[in-house]
């Protein structure tokens, strides 16, 4: 996600001249600082669920707009998906922490729909966030895994194989942008920036950087 | 309802990691104490790094060092089949260096404060260095042994940058509970968290506290 | 016999000092060595004892060499059959009495010789207690019986008796000269005070700086030479001129005058007569 809002940031500053500064870190602890007040005026999530309930505390000015979703990615050496991950040689798995990461909780959902969880849940570890869950698949320490498709880009995962995994397999990962309330006098700023986010300038460097939009 | 697996994991992650820093600490601080080598400072210096060391640093060596995807952590799994990543005895590993310094520290200076003519009295009535260790020196410093003990052992339930770096979060396996209490807290379940983080405090305290009474005498009358 | 040839060079308060002694004691014989403090009597012990080596020398003990720079030879103290008794007492704080001679026994050495050391230094009653809970001539009492254990070849004391008060000294001078006869010891005592010498050495050896400067029997090294009387005593009082001098001998105090007027209170001195006479009280 990283390299694609930092494009984004980018353009928008060249464009509509108002600084801009984004400050990288998981949705539950920014959740917790945001509920304490953090000054921040936009949360662009990777899920839809933390910015709904931050609506639902009314620290919002909308409710969660739909800016994009995330796509699964499985990295391995093989013909197709199942030839992939039921490699016999294969000892780890690596998939974001289901509990903790929608790319997780969608990883899970493809595997059991795939019909293999139970056949490799003993197989599976679990990376804190998907760029843990990348680490992990890019030092080797585990052979295969499934992490978001913005990963293919990153220089060190750039020369390994992946397979775009059946997007019928799972719930979409819809990711949502909130404005903030907290810091009233940047609400009309912050509006433009969400603007600029939905708008088609975005959308395909979300695309370009393994997203799909609308 | 909450997973009581964590908590039961820890103890025993920290359990594993004391005894096997005793039997290394102990040699190790002897040499330390009694050394007058030129390598005493360097080892010195490496035996006090993991208080210094940020433990992602730490861990994230450890993940590179032995992913079976480079020689040596292949060597490791093909010779020895042993993986230190994502596995128990990879957490053990770790831990041991990780509070090396919390045991090799007391035991060193509770050595060094031992009068040398202790030592040379038993040297002269024959005594070789380790059964003078044993059965002389160790006798003599139960409150440093304590305190290495305890500091060891809590060191070790608190740790999390290390875990969260090579333990891949496995339930049963690797999922300690300073890992669990941030996954609870990471998917806002504030109550699970606070039941882990209440019954760690409770039960480190408790360690604690009995280790500051023991070694001040307080609780002398149930075993003089 | 024991031999002992030894020079190390040695950095104290006053500066440096080139140790640098030959000695010689047969078997079963009592030496002392007596100095001032700082004169290299305890670096002596220790080098014998394997704790400290010396720059160049040899030790020769019988037929086996324990020390011996030329050949690269020096012993671990674990090697040689040495009892040693500190002035520090060293005892071990986590055993009894009894287990501190207990630990000393050599591997299938017999027992009994604890039981009998504890009868001959007086210990029985004192044989469960911790060092903690003995008074300083107790202490001392262990330390020698400690030493005693294996019956070394070599017994070596540091000034075992200097914080002793007078009653105590006597009592365990008695003691060490008994179990020396007893075991037939080979030992080498060091000591700073004249009337122990006395009492104790077949031979004394005196210490000064570093070097051995005179060596014999104690009669013959603390007498100006004739029969008679010596007495030990030590000068407590001078008198403005410098020469009416009161010297404390045991409990008594005596006034001498002397020619020479260059002594200061807290000399050690050595009274003789060539003649005496002895009067009932």
């Amino acid at each position: 996600m990283q390299i694609a809002m930092d494009e984004i940031r980018a353009k928008f500053v060249e464009e509509s001249n108002i600084e801009c500064e984004i400050v990288y870190s998981s949705s539950g602890k920014l959740f917790a600082q945001i509920k304490e007040g953090a000054p921040y005026d936009v949360f662009v999530s990777a899920d839809m669920d933390y910015p709904k309930r931050l609506y639902e505390e009314g620290i919002t000015s909308n409710s969660p707009v739909h800016y994009g979703s995330g796509i699964l990615v499985l990295f391995g050496e093989g013909s197709d998906a199942f030839d992939i991950l039921t490699n016999s040689e294969v000892n780890h798995i690596a998939i974001a922490n289901p509990k903790t990461s929608p790319y997780g909780r969608a990883s899970k959902e493809f595997l059991q729909k795939f019909g293999v969880f139970d056949k490799l849940k003993s197989k599976l570890v679990y990376g804190e966030n998907i760029q843990q869950t990348t680490q992990f698949i890019e030092t080797g320490a585990a052979e295969i895994g499934i992490t978001s498709k913005s990963f293919i880009h990153v220089a060190s995962m750039k020369n390994r194989t992946w397979i775009e995994l059946d997007s019928s397999l799972y719930q979409p990962i819809k990711q949502g942008v909130v404005i903030l309330t907290n810091r009233s006098d940047n609400i009309e700023k912050a509006r433009q920036f969400q603007a600029f986010l939905l708008s088609e300038t975005s959308r395909e460097i979300l695309k370009r950087f393994g997203y799909q939009t609308k | 309802m909450i997973d009581w697996g964590p908590l039961y994991l820890t103890f025993e992650l920290a359990f594993v990691t004391t005894i096997c820093l005793l039997v290394i600490s102990i040699p190790l601080a002897f040499w330390l104490s009694e050394s007058k080598s030129r390598l005493k400072p360097v080892i010195e210096t490496l035996v006090s790094m993991p208080l210094v060391l940020p433990p992602t640093v730490l861990g994230f060596y450890l993940l590179v060092a032995f992913s079976p995807s480079n020689a040596f952590g292949e060597w490791l799994d093909n010779w020895i089949g042993l993986r230190l990543v994502f596995s128990f005895e990879g957490l053990v590993f770790a831990s041991i260096i990780y509070s090396l310094p919390f045991m090799v520290h007391p035991i060193q200076s509770g050595l060094a404060g031992i009068d040398v003519s202790l030592r040379e009295a038993s040297y002269v009535l024959g005594k070789s260095k380790s059964r003078t260790l044993f059965k002389v020196l160790l006798p003599n410093i139960r409150p440093s042994l304590l305190t290495g003990i305890v500091l060891a052992f809590a060191h070790t339930i608190g740790e999390f940058g290390v875990v969260l770096m090579i333990g891949g979060n496995i339930p049963g396996t690797t999922r300690v509970a300073s890992i669990a209490i941030y996954d609870e807290v990471e998917s806002l379940n504030y109550g699970v968290a606070n039941a882990y983080s209440l019954t760690l405090f409770a039960l480190t305290f408790g360690i604690l506290l009995f280790v500051y009474l023991v070694n001040g005498g307080y609780l002398n009358k149930f075993w003089k | 016999m024991i031999t002992c040839k030894l020079k190390k060079e040695l950095w104290s308060t006053s500066g440096k000092m080139n140790l640098d002694v030959e000695i010689e004691i047969q078997n079963g014989k009592l030496l002392t060595i007596y100095g001032k403090s700082g004169a290299g009597k305890t670096t002596i012990l220790r080098v014998l004892a394997g704790l400290f080596t010396a720059d160049d020398g040899k030790i020769e003990v019988d037929d086996s060499c324990w020390y011996d720079s030329s050949r690269n030879i020096d012993l671990e103290p674990q090697e040689r059959q040495v009892g040693f008794v500190s002035q520090e007492y060293a005892l071990f704080p986590n055993m009894t009495v009894q287990g501190n001679l207990s630990f000393a026994l050599l591997k299938n050495q017999d027992k009994k010789v604890v039981e009998d050391l504890i009868e001959m230094m007086e210990l029985g009653d004192l044989r469960n207690r911790k060092p903690s809970d003995l008074s300083g001539g107790q202490k001392q009492r262990v330390a020698i019986a400690r030493a005693l254990v294996q019956k070394p070849r070599l017994l070596l004391m540091d000034e075992p008796f200097s914080a002793l008060d007078r009653e105590i000294r006597n009592r365990l001078q008695q003691h060490v000269l008994a179990v020396h006869k007893e075991f037939g010891l080979t030992t080498i005592h060091v000591s700073h005070e004249a009337g122990e010498v006395l009492k104790m050495a077949d031979e004394v050896l005196i210490l000064d700086a570093g070097k051995v400067v005179n060596r014999g029997t104690p009669e013959s090294i603390f007498s100006h030479g004739g029969s008679g009387f010596n007495i030990t005593g030590e000068v407590v009082q001078i008198d403005a001129s410098g020469k009416n001098l009161t010297v404390l001998v045991g409990t008594d105090l005596i006034k001498i005058s002397s020619e020479d007027s260059d002594y200061k209170v807290g000399d050690k001195v050595v009274l003789s007569t060539d003649k005496f006479e002895i009067v009932k009280k």
